[in-house]
This record gives C-alpha cells, sequence and structure tokens, in this order.
C-alpha cells in the first residue's frame, strides 16, 4: 500500500521556484527513504508541504492513498503523520517529560478534557517514561528543555516525532549540529526504534544518509536528479554533478 | 509546568487566606468589607483575563466588553422588570456573553499578536459605542443605569446585607477559581500552555491550535462575564465605563502587576492595585500618574510580578541555596 503519493507538486515564493514538478510514491513497506540534496534543493519545503504547513502552488499530496492537499495541517496527523524539525522546536520552559506528554495525548479523546488533571493519566506518563528510557535520558525527565544539551534536546525533539506513534514520520535533518560521533548514535537509534515506521529523512550528512537508506531521493534546484536504491545513487553521474565540488562520500 | 509540590509552606499560606477571608475581614469595619468585595470581584475579573493571556498567550485588549455586556445585561433585566429571579438574570447574562465571545471570537482568534490586540480592542470599542449612544434609550448612554438592586437568591440570607453579599461573593469567586484550577490543571490546559510557548510546534503534532484558543477565549469570556455579574449587584449601577477599553487596560495592568501566568497573580494583582488606589486616592488626585510608575517598576525590574518574585523566594527557601 502506498504511504505517500506526491503528483505534480510544485512551490514557489514569487519568482522562486522551490520546488519545480516533483513526482514520486512511497510504499508503505519500504522503511527509511533518505531525502539529500545540497542547500536550498528544496528538502524542507517538500516536508512542510506534505505536513500542509504550507500550501502547494500547483500538484497533489496523497496520504494512504486520501488526497490532502487541502487539509490543515492537524487533520493530516490523523493519517498517522509526524514530524521533527531541522531547528530544534520544543517548548522551552516545559518539563522533558511535559514535552513528550503533549506529542503522547493529541490523539486521544481526553485532550479537549478540561476538568481531570493530566497527572491521572499514569499510562502516558508510564508511556513517556519508557520513551526516555531507550534514549538514556529517563534521568533528565524533570528537566528544562533550555537545561539540556544541544545533542540531548535533539533526541527529545525525535521522541516528539515518535511519541504519537506514527505510520509515516519525516525527520528534518535529526543529526544537525551533532558530532560526528554524536550522529552515528542517533542515526542507531533511528535504527532501533523505527523499525515499523515509513520514515522519510532529510539528510546532510553522507555517511549517516547511506548508513540509514534503504531508497535516495535526490534533489538539485527543485527537481528530482535521481531517486534509487543508495548503491544505484552512488555511481549516478548526475549526482555526481550536483555534487561536484562538495563533499561526497562515496 | 512541574507537577506541584505540596508542600507544608503552601497548606499553611491557605489556611491564613482562609482565615483572613472568612473570619478577619468580615471582622473589620466596614469600608474594609466594601473594599474586599471589590477586590474579590476584580481577582474573578484579571483571572479571567489570565486564563486568555498568561495561559493561552492571547493578549486581548477587549476583556472589558464581557464584564460590561454581563453587568449591563443584569441592569437592563431587572432595573425594567423584565426578569425578577436571580438565577434566570445570571443565566441570561452569562449566554449574552457567550453569544458575543463565540461571535467575536470565531474573527479574532483567526489573527496572531498584534493584530488580535487590535481586533479585541476594536470590537471592545465597537460595544462601547453601542452603548453610548445607538441604544442609547435602553442604557442611557454617558449616564448609566442606576438602581440596580442586591439580588434574592431564594435563601435565608438578604443579599441587601454587606456582610452577606461579601459571603456570596466569596464562594462564587472560590467556584471560579476552582474551575480555573481544574482547567489549567487538565490536558486541556496543558495544552492552552503548550500553544502559549510554541504554537507553531502545536500545530505541527496535529493539535487544532484555532480550537484550543477559541475555547478559552469562551470561558474566559464566562468569567469575566460572571465577575460582571456581580459587580453590577455590588455597585447597583452599571455606566459605560465597565465597557471601555482603558478597563480591558487595567485587566492587564492588575495581571502584569500580580504575575502573569501564575495561578494567584491576579489575586494580589487586584489587592495591590485596589488597595493602593483606594489609600492613594486618599492623598493625592494624581493616582494615574502613581499607576504609572509602579506598572513601569514592575515591568523593569519585576517581570514575575508579585507570584513570580514570591516564587523565587519559596524555591530559594525549599531547596535552601542548592540545586535540586
Amino acid at each position: 500500500m502506498e504511504a505517500l503519493r506526491i503528483e505534480k507538486l510544485s512551490k514557489n515564493f514569487g519568482a522562486l521556484q522551490v520546488l519545480d514538478n516533483i513526482s514520486f510514491t512511497i510504499t508503505h513497506e519500504e522503511r527509511r527513504v533518505v531525502i539529500i540534496g545540497p542547500n536550498g534543493a528544496g528538502k524542507t519545503t517538500l516536508f512542510n508541504l506534505i505536513t500542509g504547513e504550507l500550501p502547494p502552488s500547483a500538484g497533489k499530496v496523497y496520504l494512504f492513498t486520501d488526497d490532502v492537499t487541502k487539509m490543515p495541517c492537524h487533520r493530516r496527523t490523523d493519517f498517522g503523520l509526524s514530524r521533527t524539525f531541522q531547528i530544534v522546536d520544543l517548548f522551552p520552559y516545559f518539563t522533558v517529560m511535559d514535552n513528550i506528554l503533549l506529542a503522547l495525548q493529541v490523539h486521544k479523546p481526553f485532550r479537549y478534557q478540561m476538568f481531570l488533571p493530566i497527572d491521572g493519566y499514569r499510562y502516558l506518563y508510564e508511556k513517556a517514561e519508557k520513551l526516555l528510557k531507550k534514549v538514556n535520558l529517563l534521568g533528565k525527565k524533570d528537566f528544562v528543555i533550555t537545561d539540556l544539551s544541544h545533542g540531548e534536546a535533539r533526541l527529545i525533539e525525535l521522541l516528539m516525532g515518535i511519541a504519537s506513534e506514527p505510520k509515516l514520520l519525516l525527520l528534518d535533518e535529526p543529526t544537525a549540529g551533532l558530532t560526528t560521533s554524536e550522529s552515528e548514535w542517533v542515526a542507531n537509534i533511528i535504527q532501533d526504534l523505527l523499525k515499523d515506521v515509513t520514515v522519510i529523512i532529510i539528510e546532510h550528512d553522507m555517511e549517516i544518509a547511506f548508513m540509514l537508506a534503504e531508497r535516495i531521493i535526490v534533489l538539485h534546484q527543485g527537481k528530482i536528479v535521481a531517486d534509487g536504491r543508495p548503491e544505484m545513487i552512488k555511481t549516478n553521474e548526475k549526482v555526481r554533478e550536483v555534487y561536484l565540488g562538495t563533499e561526497m562520500v562515496m | 509546568m512541574a507537577r506541584m509540590r505540596i508542600t507544608t509552606w503552601k497548606i499553611l499560606l491557605y489556611v491564613l487566606l482562609g482565615i483572613v477571608l472568612v473570619l478577619l475581614v468580615p471582622l473589620s469595619p466596614r469600608h474594609i468589607l466594601t473594599l474586599a468585595t471589590s477586590i474579590i470581584i476584580f481577582s474573578i475579573y484579571v483571572s479571567s483575563a489570565n486564563l486568555l493571556t498568561g495561559y493561552t498567550g492571547l493578549i486581548s485588549l477587549g476583556q472589558a466588553m464581557f464584564w460590561g455586556s454581563s453587568a449591563y445585561m443584569v441592569a437592563i433585566l431587572t432595573t425594567r422588570g423584565i426578569v425578577e429571579n436571580f438565577y434566570l438574570v445570571a443565566l441570561m447574562s452569562v449566554m449574552a456573553v457567550i453569544v458575543i465571545s463565540a461571535s467575536f471570537g470565531a474573527l479574532a482568534v483567526k489573527v496572531k499578536g498584534l493584530y488580535f490586540l487590535i481586533l479585541t480592542f476594536a470590537f471592545g470599542h465597537v460595544l462601547w459605542c453601542v452603548a453610548m449612544y445607538p441604544i442609547q434609550s435602553i442604557t442611557f448612554g454617558y449616564d448609566g443605569i442606576k438602581g440596580v438592586v442586591r439580588p434574592d437568591l431564594l435563601l435565608p440570607w438578604s443579599m441587601k446585607n454587606n456582610l452577606n453579599f461579601y459571603y456570596f461573593v466569596l464562594v462564587v469567586a472560590a467556584v471560579c477559581f476552582f474551575m480555573l484550577h481544574l482547567i489549567i490543571r487538565s490536558p486541556f490546559g496543558h495544552v492552552l500552555v503548550g500553544i502559549r510557548d510554541n504554537e507553531h510546534r502545536m500545530v505541527a503534532l496535529g493539535y487544532n491550535t484555532f480550537l484550543y484558543k477559541y475555547i478559552s477565549y469562551i470561558l474566559s469570556a464566562i468569567i469575566a462575564g460572571v465577575g460582571g455579574i456581580l459587580y453590577a449587584y455590588f455597585n447597583c449601577y452599571v455606566n459605560p465605563s465597565e465597557l471601555h477599553w482603558l478597563w480591558s487596560g487595567d485587566a492587564l495592568m492588575m495581571m502584569f502587576i500580580g504575575g502573569i501566568g501564575t495561578f494567584w497573580g491576579p489575586v494580589f494583582g487586584a489587592l495591590v492595585y485596589t488597595g493602593l488606589r483606594y489609600w492613594v486616592s486618599a492623598y493625592t488626585m494624581y493616582w494615574f500618574g502613581i499607576e504609572g510608575i509602579i506598572f513601569i517598576l514592575v515591568v523593569l525590574f519585576f517581570r514575575g510580578g508579585i507570584a513570580g518574585s514570591l516564587m523565587k523566594i519559596q524555591k530559594r527557601l525549599s531547596y535552601g541555596g542548592v540545586e535540586d
């Protein structure tokens, strides 16, 4: 079954064409699709169009065969869509636990409930603790986000995406700003935690990209330059051209 | 929003507050009783604004709209003898507030930040103008409506007695604060604070933030409306200044002084603001100037207001200066 279908999608900001007539399909069976491309290729814009944070200029977005092009952001998440951000985008004055709770309760029927304390939902706390344990951050559950290191905040960002148990998860540069060893650690966590989820990852670090990917889509100047298995991408002439002069570990 | 630690300090403070409100105030001279009644009513009003501004992050200059319209509803319904029963008057006033907030809110909550502020200000001003001019025959324009009489609660105690009325206000306030307490600690309240701190992320997580803000707007209007009802009965007189945006500004002012986004901040704000006004205006007519200076001092040096500063002190005491 298809998880995501993009059909002739375009986006322009005034005269600037950011995405130009893009089409691709990702099935539910695919696990990790990595999108790479030089700066300004339109990767994050593509994510914003999929989640509905930006409206497309033309084209259509299908989630699990449903046309969601005109659907607002919050309704698309009902399909099991979730995302994280390139720049850590958390609730800075909340504790780690309260951040995770917000992500956990989003699809629960009691999210509008206003008379019983949130502390009463013990199983949410237990679930949050389980998640935190997986990334070795249980000891910091009562820390305020601003007291975390950048690497720790990145992991919480990742957990926020995972917490709602999505079927399709978009990770926007999950290793941005991390050291090489931290990046590899995060990549391992992604591999371990996300065995049953279709994940689309934007990645700048080629080593991580090739380590994670089952399939790679290469974007350049708003167009898909190549799309295929990592081995194929490595030998692709066009991709080499795009990355000529930039660092690309092949 | 860390879960609250129930400390002996807190219990002690609540007991103290209870003793002051239930026993000490009623024993004090008459003018103190009147002052206390108005402070409690204002606390309800400021708390309503705090739900919207302090907890949801929507800075409004239109809170007086709800306070004023319910006060006018009470005055119009009772002085014209349209409805006699207090409970029916209260219900109809609250309904009016719901209708007004639901219709204005649907437009106002769509926009953010400064635009929200300006829109609420404009709506409030429109309502004030309406009360002043076009429906003068009903509202008596600038003169306001005199002769509102204290309600008959169909209970053995007469509200014409100031002490009884004080206790009545106290009970209503307790109910309002209890409701607010529940709302803030609930999953719904948790989401409101999330929207205040990072709405963009809340949308991405999948929350319908418009609906949350809209409900918060209406809830805050209802609570302000309850304050307005009490005030109309308390003052026995309603005039257009209850609808004026300056009164909305006062809510913000009291909130900042007391501590924005804190539960007890509005109470401190109402207490200090009303208390000082009462005290200072006995000596000088330049109350507004002094009010302005206090406001500037709070914004510059006590960002968290009174409640914020108290919380800092409490933290220092409970941790003994050592990090937990």
